[in-house]
């Protein structure tokens, strides 16, 4: 309400704040007694409460569309955006196309010589602005889910919307395991699989070539760079997060594992930058059991991350092995405000 | 158009967007006014007597890999409502425009399928309806401003249990507003395994009657989703009796899933949070009252 007045002033038609008749007696009597915008004093503390009545809400309705509107997105104020609006934190691509599109991108094989095509589903939302750096979420399936599965499981597409950012379906490579498994999508998460250590591992090449390219299309917020999982992909998020975090702020780990040879890596690592993640994990899952996801917080603690502060753990009583679509706005908004500092991204 | 103070024609969006600000307490009512709440018109809506039933999931029982149910949906939960009266079909376009030309030009957002024009010099602007937009269910709606239009017609939001009522009614606990019977474009605008029956949100009703629920409400699976007044949390033991949810949290609910849902997520039963000042081009609304 404060807001409104000082805009509306400058346009020379404010009502007075605080004209209602009964102004200052501690009770907002915004649309019930008063109109809007004319008994700001106690409108403001009783909306900012951030509990009030249903009757109340109309007023803190008004107040919070009258304030939403100074916000740029990711919370920059407009003022600041064109500040903000910088090699560090915009990729600043131009390209503006919104929707669903498939593309294929040349990456690294198993070998140190070769080459592979990988597919991924770029899902943009429609409030894309290419003035405005977006967030970028990687998201990556569980062992021999086919990318095209993806967006009808994890309902991210819905959230992309929701949540103004551009989420990149993955396709993991299509490798024979032999047996009974035969030929199917899985990641490179143990470390024997391909030529070199882990700053070769395909995937996690494939990840880094994907940033960069889709930075030259769109205008990538760079501070806001998260990969999820589900599974095989939970333990490639957590890795590819910890490995470059000069690309991630964060991850998300549905039903996720920590490979020892990994565990291993860690310690060579060390110290890891802090980044955010967010763990869920079912007591009842039976592919990967819940003890898998204790152990990971479990080292996050010895790394130094605290939880809430940097990650937190959604450990849901009865939960089987299947990505929870329902904490989709939570886990993103719980990263979306954790952003890389400034002065680490791409170091 | 009670709009005095100025107005604009041209393009949609950018710095005029700002210059909205205000509008609706600074131009539309005198400092000091005493307003009338708007007397609740029952045209255009179902009254539900007072019922008991049956909220949540009905199985409790953990499902298997690729089951449809989600954990926020548990447990199954018996609710006793007061008599309420909710509309029967999402809120559209020309209601929007409606609301905007009188008192709601602070809820406008470029995104929104509306169109202006006017001049800034003489003070009068109109809103209208995009091409082809009048009869579809506005989007790009926060749940501020879903709250402010219900409030401006004298009603309210309806909160999650209401709105779960009057998608399966009391008697079968169903799956989807129509029945047992398995999503289909033909029943609901969403997005089957294999592809969206539409690209976006189809005029309201356009599934009717196949996809009404027990009461005649349209749209209460796909097309949009829709915001309810609660607060997003796991359901609370003691809130058995008009529930209104959690005193507080982040996010506010959404019900009913939108064109870009899956079957699983249209069902009566799917919840879903959002941040309150989210938009989305799936996201609308309908409102309730108390006759």
């Amino acid at each position: 309400m404060l807001v409104v007045g000082a805009v509306v002033a400058g346009l020379g038609c404010a009502p007075p704040e605080n004209s209602c008749v009964s102004a200052g007696d501690g009770v907002c009597d915004e649309l019930l007694g008063c109109a809007l915008g004319t008994d700001s004093f106690d409108c403001d503390v009783a909306c900012r409460s951030g509990t009030y009545p249903d009757e109340l809400a109309a007023a803190c309705a008004h107040d919070k569309a009258a304030y939403g509107q100074f916000l740029g997105r990711n919370g920059i104020p407009p003022s600041e955006v064109d500040e903000a609006v910088d090699t560090r934190l915009g990729s600043l691509g131009s390209g503006g196309a919104v929707g669903t599109w498939d593309a294929v991108i040349e990456a690294r094989g198993a070998d140190d010589d070769s080459t592979v095509d990988r597919h991924y589903r770029v899902h943009v939302p429609q409030s894309y602005d290419p003035e405005i750096p977006t967030p970028l979420v990687f998201a990556l399936g569980g062992f021999s889910v086919d990318l095209y599965y993806l967006p009808g499981y994890t309902e991210l597409d819905r959230s992309a919307e929701l949540s103004d950012v551009i989420v990149v379906y993955v396709q993991p490579e299509w490798r024979y395991f032999g047996g009974s498994i035969g030929w199917v999508f899985a990641w490179y998460v143990y470390e024997d699989a391909w030529d070199g250590g882990w700053p070769d591992n395909p995937d996690l090449q494939l990840l880094a070539g994907l940033h960069e390219h889709l930075g030259t299309l769109y205008n990538i917020d760079r501070a806001r760079n998260f990969v999820v999982g589900h599974s095989r992909g939970a333990a490639l998020a957590l890795y590819a997060t910890l490995e470059m975090p000069e690309i991630f702020a964060g991850f998300c780990a549905q039903a996720g594992f920590l490979t020892e040879d990994f565990d291993q890596r860690l310690d060579e690592l060390d110290p890891v930058p802090l980044r955010a993640g967010f763990l869920v994990h079912g007591t009842a899952d039976p592919d990967v059991p819940v003890s898998a996801s204790d152990d990971i917080a479990e080292r996050l603690d010895d790394l130094g991350w605290a939880e809430e502060d940097q990650y937190r753990y959604e450990r849901l009583e009865g939960v089987t092995h299947f990505w929870q679509p329902q904490l989709n706005q939570e886990f993103l908004g719980f990263l979306r405000d954790r952003p890389m500092p400034l002065d680490e991204v791409g170091r | 158009m009670r709009l005095p103070c100025w107005s604009k024609s041209g393009a949609q969006g950018g710095l005029l967007s700002l210059l909205w600000l205000g509008m609706l307490a600074a131009c539309s009512t005198a400092p000091g006014d005493r307003l009338e709440v708007p007397v609740l018109d029952l045209s255009g809506m179902v009254t539900i007597e007072e019922a008991s039933f049956e909220m949540g999931h009905e199985d409790a029982t953990p499902g298997p890999y690729g089951a449809e149910w989600k954990e926020n949906e548990l447990p199954p939960h018996e609710v006793s409502l007061s008599s309420f009266a909710i509309d029967s079909t999402e809120v559209t376009v020309d209601r929007w425009v409606d609301f905007l030309n009188a008192d709601g030009a602070a809820h406008y957002h470029p995104l929104q399928p509306v169109l202006w024009d006017g001049d800034l010099s003489d003070g009068n602007f109109v809103f209208s309806a995009g091409a082809d937009a009048g009869s579809r269910p506005i989007v790009q709606v926060s749940w501020y401003d879903a709250v402010v239009f219900c409030r401006w017609n004298g009603k309210r939001l309806p909160t999650e249990a209401e709105w779960e009522l009057a998608a399966k009614g009391t008697e079968d606990g169903r799956r989807y507003p129509w029945g047992a019977e398995g999503a289909s474009c033909e029943r609901a605008v969403h997005t089957t395994s294999a592809a969206p029956c539409e690209q976006g949100p189809q005029p309201v009703g356009s599934r009717s009657p196949l996809g009404d629920s027990p009461y005649g409400l349209s749209d209460m699976a796909g097309n949009v989703g829709e915001w309810v007044f609660d607060r997003s949390a796991r359901y609370l033991d003691d809130d058995l009796e008009d529930p209104r949810g959690p005193e507080t949290g982040d996010f506010r609910v959404l019900r009913g899933g939108g064109f870009r849902e899956r079957p699983a997520s249209i069902r009566t039963t799917a919840r879903w949070g959002a941040p309150p000042d989210t938009r989305s081009d799936g996201v609308g609304f309908r409102c309730a009252g108390d006759p």
